[in-house]
């Protein structure tokens, strides 16, 4: 039996507000709801960081290595145009996001930064990289006809054209 | 008679909300004392931030996370209701501090490197209370939740949302800041 006579005025206030002011609880599958929701968005974002990573292997596969390489005199500067940054911020944007709504979750707080930015990262390469293997990068690249560098573009556009024949809407 | 739990409470008030009553009456003074420590100067101040946490918990009783204890949960939220009225209102904290200043002055006097030195500074609860005020709100907090409400790390992470690691940062963080605000050497 509790007892409810805490004889406070303050409860006496509270009480009289939840009464006239008509607040009653939330129900519980509304709260485990926006959990489940957070989580969602979470695993979302991270297959989305899975996709970019998987187009990302994609295009530094066909990045025009043979063609280029041999040919030109500064390879570390071929790297770094070729680099593929688009997907690289497309992976970070989506384990930032990640992050954020699962930092939301009624946990989440729980798991400190680095592990949480670490767990995304590994899921993210270790699905996006099932995901190149069965052929979800080159669909992801050509269809969204990643920019690379200028000169790369000029390197690449012939190969390009080849692998994404009859795939990029731009094309 | 065996008291009930809280988290009994809970459960009661969803079939009768005059059992509320009890929660407020068993949680009533010792966050009131949490407030006048986090600088909530004025009494009407300290009561609207309570009611308003209340019915917040009222309204949100579902979402109680039984993995929590619910004192911790009640916390966070008193917590949160403080940080939007610190920043809302410009008025400048002004601490209330009881005997448990003596705890937060003994912690920064064993970690004076010389002993010796230490010895004869001497810090009073006024000059502390006037530097707690000083500090942003949110090292104000972890060092009232830590020394005045002798909180664990634990139980810091679940009410002020952050990781245990980060709590600990926190304190030492706000513990150095106070150091910097108060006289040196430490004189009464």
């Amino acid at each position: 039996m509790i007892d409810t006579h805490s004889g406070s005025p303050l409860a006496e206030r509270i009480l009289t507000r939840i009464e006239t002011e008509k607040v009653v609880p939330r129900s519980r599958w509304t709260f485990v709801a926006i959990n489940y929701l957070f989580w969602t968005l979470g695993g979302v974002a991270v297959f989305f960081g899975s996709l970019a990573w998987s187009a990302a292997i994609f295009e530094a596969a066909h990045a025009g290595w043979r063609s280029a390489l041999p040919a030109d005199p500064r390879p570390l500067q071929f790297l770094f145009e070729t680099a593929p940054y688009l997907w690289a911020l497309a992976l970070l944007l989506f384990i930032a996001l990640g992050y954020a709504t699962i930092r939301r979750t009624s946990r989440g707080y729980r798991y400190p930064i680095g592990l949480l930015a670490l767990g995304a990262i590994a899921a993210s390469i270790a699905l996006g990289s099932i995901l190149y293997a069965l052929g979800f990068g080159r669909t992801v690249a050509c269809f969204t006809h990643a920019p690379f560098g200028a000169s790369a573009e000029i390197i690449l556009s012939a190969e390009r054209s080849d692998i994404c024949k009859g795939m990029s809407p731009y094309r | 008679m065996e008291e009930s739990t809280d988290e009994q409470i809970v459960a009661e008030t969803f079939s009768d909300k005059e059992a509320f009553a009890a929660l407020i009456g068993r949680y009533e003074a010792k966050l009131t004392r949490y407030l006048e420590r986090l600088g909530v100067a004025t009494r009407e101040d300290r009561e609207d931030i309570l009611q308003n946490a209340f019915i917040k918990t009222y309204r949100n009783l579902a979402s109680f996370d039984q993995a929590l204890s619910f004192s911790s949960w009640l916390y966070r939220i008193v917590h949160n209701e403080a940080m939007s009225f610190f920043r809302a209102r410009r008025a400048r904290p002004q601490v209330i501090l009881d005997e448990a200043g003596e705890t937060l002055i003994r912690e920064l006097r064993d970690e004076e490197a010389d002993t010796s030195a230490a010895a004869e500074r001497r810090l009073g609860s006024e000059q502390l209370a006037e530097a707690l005020g000083q500090l942003p709100p949110r090292y104000r907090d972890v060092l009232a939740l830590r020394y005045f409400e002798d909180r664990s790390y634990a139980e810091m992470s679940d009410i002020l949302e952050v990781p245990v690691g980060t709590v600990s940062t926190l304190i030492h963080r706000a513990k150095r800041a106070l150091r910097a605000l108060l006289p040196d050497p430490l004189t009464l």
